[in-house]
């Protein structure tokens, strides 16, 4: 007779895994340009396609008292040119299968083609063009400026912009950050072609450029076109800003924006987070990973698997070369809006008092080291990564030496940095959903401001009452 | 064409579980893609979302693996992980790297082998499903548009109700239907498996044997309908309020399955109409007369016969109205004079290039092989759906529009913003 244990698997432990294969981050080639611009190129083969994206230093974060000036900008280079105008732009790199897009962040502007390696030479003809010969035309502005006026009209009919459009302006107020990249109703209007076109040309100098190219390219090729298409380009590098600095609140803050039909709040509570170059990112990037950053995070067994108050939860450091917003956040139904936001809270304030148990620590690491292969399979994600390195100045090894630095952090690591960099009392407590219910309940957290889905505010008819 | 070919292999276990297995060493990674051939439209009427919310279950323990602890494993082990549900099947897939392989196929074997579920555990997903339908549709500006248009355009088809499902149903779902619907359909032969990535081929078929080889079938019938709708002849016509700033027009109209000769120029007939910013409809809609703030088109692709979708927002001070006036203008040009040999060529351009960029992932190179095997009947269709693409002529295209594209044929939704309330205290 067959054993029974050799066709039936022993399913009751887990197997013990193979051994894994060293993975590094992909090497690449770099060449300046005799202007300062600076050639980047990742070849992968796999594939017959390719990436190019034409990168400048800075982005929104120099809209100064226009917000949208930066991404309007950005939005207008592939809309007509000296020799093109916005239809051919399109119809030419469309008809050849590929797709070509411009915008900007708030640390840099870039446009970008991706298409079959075949057709990439005539490709980049066309992106040359976009981004040393824009003309910003009268007509293809307003065409802008209308689906801008309209996408900021829908935007304020979504639970998550309006959180988000109020989140920002509660924790930065002025400084740049407090205001949408998209523009407002009124620096959208006020735009004009000129201020945009002047925007362009003080940005895309030499020397504050790059330009990244993917995929099935080879260094000589793309050397050449780079010479030949941007090579007589001149100006040299903008210093960067002075950093701004946005302190924290004394208290808490506590502000809900009227959302009448709302069946659920969309809720966001954090304060100013950490600078994309700090030293610190990493022990930070671990803490938010635990916090909030995966499936298995503590926010989202909380309050997903264990109480069901929303499909997920989750936080996030938005890093960038100021210190940009941490938000903690989830969707949730009406009625538990305010349990959800005592969760939140106990979720940041118990990390902060609490080490972090090894086993839970060893998982989280696991988890974020384990994964690094998957992080860089398409050439689209190296590319990424490339380009965050150039823009944030971190250097070639960043990537190589992450693994290793993310391993050598300790509880007693996590906990001073959450102590640092996590401050529960002093947070701004967000929440888009119905006001009427919201100003009672959230009471409690601290004086409830209620705005409307326009920024403006909302007297508190009732504690008025009571107040007389 | 740029040549590109998946190469695969293909078998199946005694008990019927089909495995599709694609070799790439490129990098230390292997996709684990599974599916199961049941979505909503093997639901009935009132137990609608049932599907869903039992793929929310299959996270929630098996007998080896507690609940919860299939994420835990996946994510210490470095690995990615999600499922989904559609109207037809549902995928489980997780990414690891390669030497993690043998831990996902004890996983997937165990939730395929055992349920180990509880009430609690049901009752804290039906309140997670329940948040999902709220983020994803309800409080969400146009989010119902897709379910309000298949609840109108169908009367007897099993998609007239949506994958989510109805609050009540998810509400009502007991823990007997849960375990009733693993034994029915969670069975190896209504499943395929499909490994992608580095891993050696003996080994992987070795290691699918022993875990996926000592399951067994249930008995019993699996429910599949094959219910077709009769043919159209008036057209449906309806509105619905929303919480959202500016009118939407949606219209759908019947069409073949996703197999039957038809679908391919339809599907690139909605890469012609919308796709990119030099598409005719973007162009005349958004660009020229600008009366759409967006518009899109699609060829649904279901087993059972699909709609043809069109979806538009109004720009400012435009109405639904002058949106399907100018909607029917246009179809009525495109069933006349059908499109011109550029237009054509730049769709095959397009889906060529987007084909080269989806398999640039080996998660979604795997969820195609099993889309093929399981939709359309033979993994090796992935590679010959590109040639059938390319055949398709101009004569192909404007025929199919004719055929398909008419007012009697369609359901037509206008969305509008609720009217202005004299101001509540």
């Amino acid at each position: 007779m067959t054993d029974p244990r050799d066709i039936m698997p022993d399913r009751r432990r887990p197997p013990r895994p193979g051994v894994p294969k060293d993975v590094t981050f992909p090497d690449y080639f770099e060449h300046t340009l005799a202007n300062g611009i600076k050639v980047i190129v990742y070849e992968d083969h796999s594939l017959p396609i390719a990436a190019v994206n034409v990168v400048t230093r800075g982005g929104s974060y120099f809209d100064g008292a226009q917000p949208g000036l930066a991404s309007m900008s950005a939005e207008l280079l592939t809309k007509g040119t000296a020799t093109r105008s916005a239809t051919d732009v399109v119809e030419e790199i469309e008809f050849l299968g590929g797709s070509i897009g411009s915008g900007a962040g708030w640390d840099s502007m870039s446009v970008g083609i991706s298409i079959l390696a075949r057709h990439l030479e005539n490709a980049m003809d066309v992106l040359a063009d976009t981004v040393r010969q824009p003309s910003f035309p009268a007509e293809e502005v307003e065409r802008v400026r209308e689906q801008r006026l309209t996408d900021i009209l829908q935007s304020k009919s979504s639970p998550s912009s309006l959180a988000y459009e109020r989140f920002n302006a509660a924790v930065y107020g002025s400084h740049p950050y407090g205001l949408p990249q998209d523009g407002t109703t009124a620096s959208v209007t006020a735009l004009q072609p000129e201020q945009l076109h002047t925007f362009h040309e003080r940005r895309f100098v030499a020397g504050n450029m790059f330009i990244t190219a993917v995929g099935d390219v080879t260094p000589d090729a793309m050397v050449e076109m780079a010479t030949r298409l941007f090579g007589d380009m001149d100006g040299s590098a903008i210093a960067p800003p002075e950093e701004t600095a946005v302190g924290l609140p004394a208290t808490r803050l506590v502000q809900v924006v009227d959302r009448p039909s709302a069946v659920q709040s969309s809720i966001l509570i954090g304060h100013t987070g950490i600078a994309r170059d700090h030293d610190e990112f990493i022990a930070v990037y671990l803490l938010n990973m635990l916090l909030g950053g995966y499936f298995g995070s503590r926010l989202n067994l909380n309050l997903r698997e264990d109480k069901g108050y929303t499909y997920g939860a989750h936080a996030h450091f938005d890093a960038r070369k100021q210190p940009g917003p941490f938000a903690a956040g989830a969707e949730v139904r009406n009625e538990v809006t305010d349990r959800a936001i005592e969760e939140i809270l106990y979720e940041m304030e118990r990390i902060r008092e609490t080490p972090v148990d090894p086993e839970e620590l060893e998982k989280v690491k696991n988890y974020v080291t384990g994964s690094f292969p998957l992080q860089i399979e398409t050439a689209a994600q190296v590319a990424q990564r490339i380009v965050t390195i150039e823009i944030y100045g971190l250097g070639k090894e960043y990537y190589n030496t992450f693994n290793s630095r993310i391993l050598a952090l300790t509880a007693d690591d996590i906990q001073r940095t959450a102590r640092k960099w996590l401050q529960p009392s002093r947070a701004a407590i967000v929440a888009a959903g119905r006001g009427n219910l919201l100003r009672n309940t959230l009471e409690r957290f601290g004086p409830v401001e209620l705005f409307d889905a326009e920024g403006g505010r909302i007297p508190n008819v009732e504690s008025q009452a009571q107040d007389t | 064409m740029s040549g590109i070919n998946i190469m695969y292999e293909e078998y199946d276990l005694a008990n019927g579980l089909h495995v599709i297995l694609h070799q790439d060493r490129s990098l230390p990674i292997v996709a684990i893609n599974l599916w199961y051939h049941v979505g909503s439209k093997n639901e009935h009427d009132g137990e609608t979302g049932f599907a869903h919310l039992f793929e929310h279950m299959m996270f929630q323990g098996s007998e080896n693996v507690p609940a919860n602890m299939h994420f835990h494993h996946v994510q210490s082990a470095g690995g990615t992980l999600n499922a989904s549900t559609s109207f037809d099947r549902t995928n489980y897939y997780e990414t690891l790297p390669a030497h993690q392989l043998e831990l996902g196929l004890w996983l997937e074997s165990d939730r395929m082998n055992s349920l180990a579920v509880t009430e609690q555990t049901l009752e804290t997903q039906r309140n997670v499903v329940m948040e999902e339908r709220r983020s994803r549709y309800d409080n969400q500006p146009y989010g119902t548009m897709l379910m309000e248009l298949f609840a109108r355009a169908y009367k007897m088809q099993p998609y007239r109700w949506p994958t989510i499902g109805s609050m009540a149903d998810i509400q009502s779902a007991t823990l007997e239907q849960v375990r009733a619907f693993h034994r029915m359909y969670y069975r190896p032969e209504n499943a395929t498996l499909c490994l992608a990535g580095d891993f050696e081929l003996s080994s992987a078929q070795a290691l699918i044997e022993k875990y996926f080889a000592s399951i067994r079938n249930n008995d019993g019938e699996m429910y599949r309908p094959f219910v077709h709708e009769p043919p159209q002849t008036t057209q449906v016509r309806d509105y619905v309020y929303d919480s959202i700033p500016l009118p939407g027009l949606v219209v759908g109209m019947h069409i073949p399955d996703m197999n039957a000769p038809d679908f391919i120029p339809l599907d690139i007939l909605s890469y012609i109409l919308t796709s990119g910013e030099s598409s005719r409809f973007y162009r005349k809609f958004v660009y020229e007369a600008r009366i759409a703030q967006s518009i899109l088109s699609f060829a649904y692709d279901l087993e059972l016969p699909g709609l043809f979708i069109f979806r538009l927002i109004a720009q400012q001070g435009k109405t639904p109205e002058m949106l399907e006036s100018m909607l029917w203008k246009e179809l009525d040009d495109v069933r006349r004079n059908g499109v011109t040999e550029s237009e054509l060529q730049k769709a095959k351009n397009r889906i060529e290039t987007m084909f080269v960029r989806a398999v640039s992932s080996l998660q979604s190179r795997a969820d195609l092989l099993n889309s093929f095997r399981v939709l359309a009947g033979d993994a090796a269709l992935l590679n010959v759906h590109r040639e059938r693409i390319h055949a398709v002529t101009r004569e192909d295209v404007q025929r199919a529009a004719a055929t398909y594209l008419t007012e009697h044929n369609a359901t037509c939704l206008h969305y509008l913003p609720y009217p202005k309330k004299s101001s509540e205290q």
